[in-house]
């Protein structure tokens, strides 16, 4: 501890930024410089990741959480954590951060074919050199010319393919030659000449050809004028289309790499003709276009800016406007640089799947740590409202005081323990435990809602004030909370009321269900799989199975399946109304049996009997009291989530408003910065790492550590 | 045992704590623009002349190349920043993983040099993305003097007409990768530590091919010694054309 009195940080809001940001402040490297407490309302920590045990040791989760292998400071934060938890193996089933996540390698998307057919697409993303938050000697520096090249490889590759399947069953054209041309400028620019003459371009050989010859341009961009590229690249792409479209247009698996191989090709357009490369805002330069309009811009066909493809990678983001599945919108440069990290960066596995719930696999080992760091935490503190100082001239303006309600206290003012032991593992319960609690047993009696927005019941309040109680904040609550517990920011600062205006966010649901049979024997084939771009009301399907031994049934479970989609938004007045969360929760167990009823078959043929009705038998319930009635009230047995608590809120990354953002670099208060998935964190898009990386960017307007070029993948393009 | 809040513990009121000044609050978003690293092509091979008679990327917006020199600055200030902290870091007791005091003179000048070296990479990726030839060497103009008006030698031009108004000793640089005839623009010169200037400078190409290059720098007075740089750019185009250094002793 230094000799100095500590510097005291309140973090409101324990989801990952704001733990992320407690972690970094709390290192032993600042020698306790940082008094670090965090405040979350309710009883648990994780936010829009939490989870909990329920009946039989089910995990209830918030929705479909994947982790994926470009999330390096996300993996980097779990990785120490784990090392510093040094849990016995001996002991504990998850020990090791390689116990708690596990590569997965197959993914894939629902294809809705041109004749109207849904079928799955499945492809094997293969491994990767290294582990995601592998410590690299040097900062990695990503660049536009790089992934460009990169794009035009693999047009390349999918090209190959399409011919190995077209010359599979066709007679063979000569093969192109393949590796690099070693052609120097002039040459290369001749090439292209003679490529666009009259038949350079035909049959996929002069394709493949073409595209080594785009490969070598790209490689060396500067020296070609763009127009020149971008005619070549024109009449490259026409010559495709032409070859391609007539060949696959029947065959579904080669439709969609044809759909693929557009879609990059349109990319590499546009990165040309908007000067992506040299330009300093990077994928930023075209954040103010919708991601499809773009690539629409650039020549992508309409069939293959409405492909499975791209439809999965909106349905990912959840990118609906309002919750409207007739608003798609993501900025186009966010997009661009997910998928350009997500596909060229990836490292091991493409995803990573946890291994128990989100909260027993993240946040308990993180909060675990953290009370051993010596980090408080105050729980059942819901905050009200952050107000604002009176500033002297010349000064920035600061946080006075930061309003809460506290909504329990525990017997004898002891700190409440969140975790429950379940065989051996800490694990966050789906519920509080009452029993810590003054007057716990009314409360449960009387359902207290510790985490609705809707449920103000509280037994006291407490403002906490800018020097006597602390010094600096860390605002990571959800963006949706914003507009709630920051009325004075937003009225008097202009950049946060556009900031709530802009950044908007939706509500989602999730259904999860567990089986008697397992997929193979319900119908589905292609293996263990997460799959997206499916209809409404749940597009996205992963297979769970390495959670059936997490958790305690009554009856054997085969199969676990997740679902999970952005739900409707509701209208202001609505949202007004306490039985708002009650309404939509039943809109979802609706919206619930709907699917069970009528999509799920597409993917597990086996779920319904021979006369086409879905087999309500077939779900497993917690306990081993099973309803007399085989009917769609054993849904209730399931578990169903409308996620519609202002904070919960998948944050979206619409055209046009990332630039609304506001950084957890921010300097305009003199005490406070922000955290969160919201915020501008150098990756705008709502995921596990985006949260990470702007709860170690907040650490570092705290303390200047981490430096910025070890929060990876800020400085990219 | 989970601890609860601090203010207990820390109850005596103190001047408020303030969030320390960054470095930067931006991501540098293209290395290529700053570091011209694959600029340069993937292979780190040294550009050559466009085969169709132009040079770079054709069409690079020239708000972006403005937008590039503000970055670079910016990354500048940071690194000079960095110094600046890591010398502020040596006041205070030492904690774990910043290195020793007797350190403090090797790491400033290292970041010295950093920064002199960084401004030359990041300039010379302006001129490739700007469309101009990094491989060919630059014409370099020294001379070094209080206040010194003379004729001096480059490979483009055999005159060089140089007016300095300096109360220190100042040795000027100017870097011209290419012949020039138009008007140029410079900008102010940045302070490699601080925030001071050199405003007043100008560099002015004769109309006729072999006329002198005129150079003016009016140093401020009482300005501190180092080493101030700023770029040369085409006033009508807007492209880098070559850079201005002047070290004050
Ligand atoms: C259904 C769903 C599925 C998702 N799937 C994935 C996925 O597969 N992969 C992925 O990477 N990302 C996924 N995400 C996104 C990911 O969950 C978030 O980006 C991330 O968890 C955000 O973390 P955060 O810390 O920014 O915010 P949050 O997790 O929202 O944390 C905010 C914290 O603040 C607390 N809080 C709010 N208001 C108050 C208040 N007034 N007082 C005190 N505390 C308060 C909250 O309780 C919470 O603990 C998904 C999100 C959703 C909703």
């Amino acid at each position: 501890m230094s000799a100095e009195l500590p510097i005291r940080v309140a973090i409101v809001g324990g989801g990952c930024a704001g733990l992320a940001t407690a972690f970094e402040l709390s290192r032993p490297i600042h020698r306790g410089k940082y008094a670090v407490t965090v405040y979350q309302m309710g009883f648990r920590l994780g936010g829009k990741g939490a989870s909990g045990r329920g009946a039989a040791d089910r995990i209830e989760e918030h929705g479909l959480h994947l982790w994926m292998g470009f999330y390096e400071n996300a993996f980097r934060l779990m990785r120490e954590c784990y090392a510093e938890l040094g849990r016995d193996p001996q002991k504990c089933r998850i020990a090791d951060w390689t116990d708690a996540f596990v590569p997965d390698h197959l993914c894939g998307v629902m294809d809705h074919s041109p004749t109207g057919r849904w079928s799955p697409w499945t492809v094997h993303l293969p491994p990767m050199p290294g582990l995601p938050g592998d410590p690299d000697a040097e900062p990695v520096r990503w660049t536009v010319a790089d992934y460009l090249q990169r794009s035009v490889t693999l047009v390349r590759t999918l090209l190959e393919t399409i011919r190995t399947g077209v010359e599979g069953r066709a007679t063979g054209s000569p093969s192109a030659p393949s590796g690099p041309i070693g052609a120097a400028p002039g040459e290369l620019s001749r090439m292209m000449e003679r490529l666009m003459g009259y038949g350079g371009l035909a049959g996929f050989g002069g394709l493949i050809q073409g595209l080594q010859v785009l490969d070598e341009v790209a490689r060396a961009l500067p020296r070609f004028p763009r127009d020149a590229i971008l005619r070549f690249h024109g009449v490259l792409a026409d010559a495709a289309r032409a070859e391609i479209e007539r060949m696959t247009s029947k065959d579904d698996g080669l439709r969609r790499l044809w759909e693929v191989a557009e879609l990059v090709l349109a990319t590499i357009r546009g990165i040309i003709r908007d000067g992506l490369v040299a330009d300093p805002r990077g994928f930023s330069a075209i954040d103010h276009l919708d991601c499809r309009e773009w690539l629409r811009q650039n020549g992508a066909s309409e069939r293959a800016v409405q492909s499975a493809f791209l439809r999965a990678l909106y349905d990912l983001a959840f990118a609906y406007e309002d919750g409207d599945v007739g608003r798609p919108g993501i900025a186009a440069g966010q997009a661009v640089r997910g998928a350009v990290r997500a596909f060229f960066t990836y490292r091991g596995a493409f995803f990573w799947k946890m291994q128990s719930g989100m909260g027993d696999v993240v946040f308990a080992p993180l909060y675990e740590v953290l009370v051993r760091r010596g980090v408080g935490f105050e729980f059942f503190h819901r905050l009200e409202n952050v107000g604002l100082g009176s500033s002297e001239a010349g000064e920035r303006p600061h946080v006075e005081t930061l309003a809460f309600e506290v909504q329990a206290k525990t017997r004898q003012g002891e700190p409440y323990r969140p975790l429950v032991d379940v065989r051996g593992l800490p694990c966050w319960p789906a519920e509080p435990d009452w029993a810590q609690l003054v007057g716990g047993a009314g409360m449960k009696r009387e359902d207290r809602q510790f985490e609705s927005h809707w449920d103000t019941r509280n037994v006291g309040k407490k403002t906490l004030t800018v020097g006597r109680d602390f010094d600096l904040v860390v605002l990571a609550v959800g963006v949706g909370a914003v507009p709630f517990v920051c009325r004075e920011l937003v009225e008097s600062d202009p950049r946060w009321k556009e900031m709530v205006a802009k950044v908007k966010s939706v509500p989602t649901q999730a259904l999860q269900l567990w089986l008697r049979k397992d997929i193979a024997d319900l119908g589905w084939k292609a293996g263990s799989i997460n799959i997206s771009g499916y209809v409404e009301p749940f597009d996205t399907w992963a297979d769970m199975p390495q959670l059936i031994r997490e958790e305690s049934f009554p009856t054997p479970v085969k199969a676990v399946a997740y679902f999970c989609s952005v739900l409707r938004d509701g209208s202001a007045a609505e949202m007004r109304e306490p039985d708002y969360p009650a309404r939509r929760q039943a809109e979802v167990r609706g919206n619930a049996i709907r699917f069970l009823k009528q999509d799920l078959r597409l993917l597990w043929p086996n779920i319904v009997d021979p006369r086409g009705r879905f087999r309500w038998d077939l779900l497993a319930g917690p306990t081993a009291r099973v309803p007399k009635n085989a009917d769609e009230g054993r849904i209730d047995s399931q578990y169903m989530r409308a996620n519609v608590e202002p904070s919960d809120r998948y944050c979206l990354s619409l055209p046009g408003s990332l630039a609304a953002r506001i950084s957890p670099l921010d300097q305009t208060y003199d005490n406070l910065t922000v955290a969160g998935d919201w915020t501008d964190c150098g990756f705008n898009e709502g995921c596990v790492e985006a949260a990470v990386m702007s709860g170690r960017l907040a650490a570092h307007a705290v303390s200047l550590y981490p430096p910025l070029d070890q929060i990876v993948g800020f400085d990219h393009p | 045992m989970p601890r609860q809040t601090p203010a207990a513990s820390a109850k005596k009121s103190r001047a408020r704590a303030k969030k320390p000044a960054l470095p930067r609050t931006e991501p540098v978003r293209s290395w290529s623009t700053l570091f011209g690293s694959n600029a340069t092509g993937a292979h780190g091979a040294a550009p050559e002349p466009s085969p169709f008679g132009f040079g770079g990327v054709a069409g690079v917006a020239t708000d972006s190349v403005r937008r590039g020199v503000e970055l670079g600055y910016r990354v500048l200030d940071d690194y000079m920043r960095q110094g600046a902290s890591a010398a502020g870091a040596f006041a205070k007791p030492t904690p774990v993983g910043i290195p020793s005091t007797a350190d403090l003179p090797k790491m400033t000048e290292r970041m010295m040099q950093y920064t002199s070296d960084f401004t030359s990479l990041w300039f010379d990726a302006m001129r490739i993305v700007s469309g101009h030839n990094a491989g060919r060497p630059a014409a370099d103009a020294r001379t070094a003097g209080s206040s010194s008006e003379g004729p001096a030698t480059s490979d483009h031009r055999s005159r060089w007409v140089l007016e300095v108004r300096s109360e220190r000793p100042a040795e000027i640089i100017v870097t011209l990768d290419e012949p020039v005839t138009g008007e140029l623009v410079v900008e102010p010169l940045r302070a490699s530590s601080g925030k001071k200037t050199i405003a007043d400078v100008a560099v002015r190409p004769s109309a006729e091919p072999e006329g002198p290059l005129r150079v003016r720098v009016h140093v401020p007075p009482k300005l501190p010694p180092g080493r101030y740089t700023g770029v040369v750019v085409d006033a009508e185009s807007r492209q880098p054309k070559g850079r201005l250094t002047v070290t004050l002793r």
